[in-house]
């Protein structure tokens, strides 16, 4: 089925997606499951299957630096890990209940979500600390923390509204399962706007996180014999490679151009995605 | 900089971040290079079984990584005697299980 050419093509789009995933700070799925159906023509099951490896394969890639440098909030990232893991637990037994037309046109419904969100500045709302001792879950689960800033000072953080930030990961881990990405649309929004992380650290952790929450499904559909080694292969080494990439990319394509074409993509991916929905063939 | 027990013990922050760190990029590379050793040999040779096997070993090891990050800090939480974020670990394990017994299952 996949031969050393395919192979090449394969990894070659996998790197691609992966290095531009990362430089957007999220991971590839959003492009290859997408690319995998449209352009190679495998089945939906086939590319969100092998999309889960690139996933993990993202999360593991690039996680060490941020855990170096001290952005990741590791007690954070654990205690939302119950709910994306809940929630893909939900994703793996709807999955063999839905369609693939319906499959499609959910993932167009992402793209677009995506391409929205992409084009809205994501703003710094965290709040320092300042001693006044609140009595809320995050205090009581001792999840604030604080983050290596560029001149080498400790800035403090408080973490908030944790149930509100359960119930997005918690929908971010039904999507995962459910379509085979990190759902970095559903992290992004519980990080920044519930729980207020600052920027990189809710990048640093959402990262960690999508690991662990694309291993609950991938496990699910290694079980049952849906990972194909000939195509996860390929993908994922060219994904490994694309996130240590995208990670160099991110300092230098922040642009408002390269947002742009990227909103370009989504759109021409949802377009494409909601003509597979439709059964219409091009 | 502030010091206060970041390094003081194997389990404190800074040590539990840096093994977590090593074990994901290490395992990372670890993958790789079986799964490329895996289709190296099925562009080289006509062993197809051995070639299947190292990546589907390559691929299974990628799925282990993010499981054996949730039991080492499950573990470290435990020698922490912090038993909430013990439990919470536990639980995450537990539900990944349950992820593969459900679809295990189905099918």
């Amino acid at each position: 089925m996949v031969n050393s050419g395919l192979s090449a093509l394969l990894f070659l789009t996998s790197l691609g997606a992966s290095a531009l995933g990362g430089a957007l700070g999220m991971a590839s799925g959003i492009f290859i499951v997408p690319i995998l159906t449209t352009a190679f023509g495998f089945n939906v099951h086939l590319a969100i299957a092998a999309s889960l490896v690139s996933v993990i394969a993202c999360s593991c890639a690039s996680a060490a630096p941020f855990l170096r440098d001290g952005f990741t909030n590791i007690r954070v990232a654990i205690v939302l890990e119950v709910a994306t893991t809940i929630g893909a637990l939900s994703g793996i037994a709807l999955s063999g209940l839905l369609s693939n037309q319906i499959l499609y046109g959910l993932f167009a419904f992402i793209l677009i979500v995506s391409a929205k969100q992409m084009l809205a500045k994501r703003e710094d709302i965290a709040e320092t600390i300042n001693s006044v001792a609140m009595r809320d879950v995050a205090t009581l689960l001792r999840l604030h923390s604080s983050y290596p800033s560029q001149d080498g000072r400790t800035i403090q953080y408080r973490v908030q509204r944790v149930p509100l930030g359960l119930g997005f990961m918690y929908g971010a881990g039904l999507l995962s399962a459910l379509l085979g990405i990190g759902s970095g649309v559903l992290k992004i929004p519980a990080m920044d706007a519930a729980l207020r992380l600052p920027i990189k650290v809710s990048s640093a952790t959402s990262n960690f996180m999508i690991g662990v929450t694309a291993a609950a499904s991938a496990a699910a559909y290694f079980v049952r014999g849906d990972i194909h080694p000939g195509l996860a292969a390929p993908i994922a080494l060219g994904s490994v490679l694309g996130a240590v990439f995208g990670g160099k990319l991110l300092m230098s394509l922040s642009g408002e151009r390269t947002r742009l074409f990227f909103v370009v993509v989504l759109v021409a991916l949802a377009f494409q995605m909601t003509l597979l929905a439709l059964g219409v063939e091009l | 900089m502030n010091q206060e027990n970041d390094t003081s013990d194997f389990f404190g922050r800074k040590n539990l971040e840096t093994f977590l760190a090593n074990l994901l990029s290490w395992g990372t590379m670890a993958a790789c290079a079986i799964i490329a050793s895996g289709m190296t040999i099925s562009f080289t040779s006509s062993n197809s079984i051995l070639s299947t096997r190292l990546i589907n070993i390559g691929i299974a090891l990628f799925l282990f990584l993010p499981i054996a990050r949730v039991s080492v800090m499950t573990i470290a939480f435990v020698k922490q005697l912090d038993f909430v974020f013990a439990l919470i670990g536990f639980l995450v394990l537990l539900i990944i299980a349950m992820s593969a017994a459900v679809s295990m299952g189905l099918y």
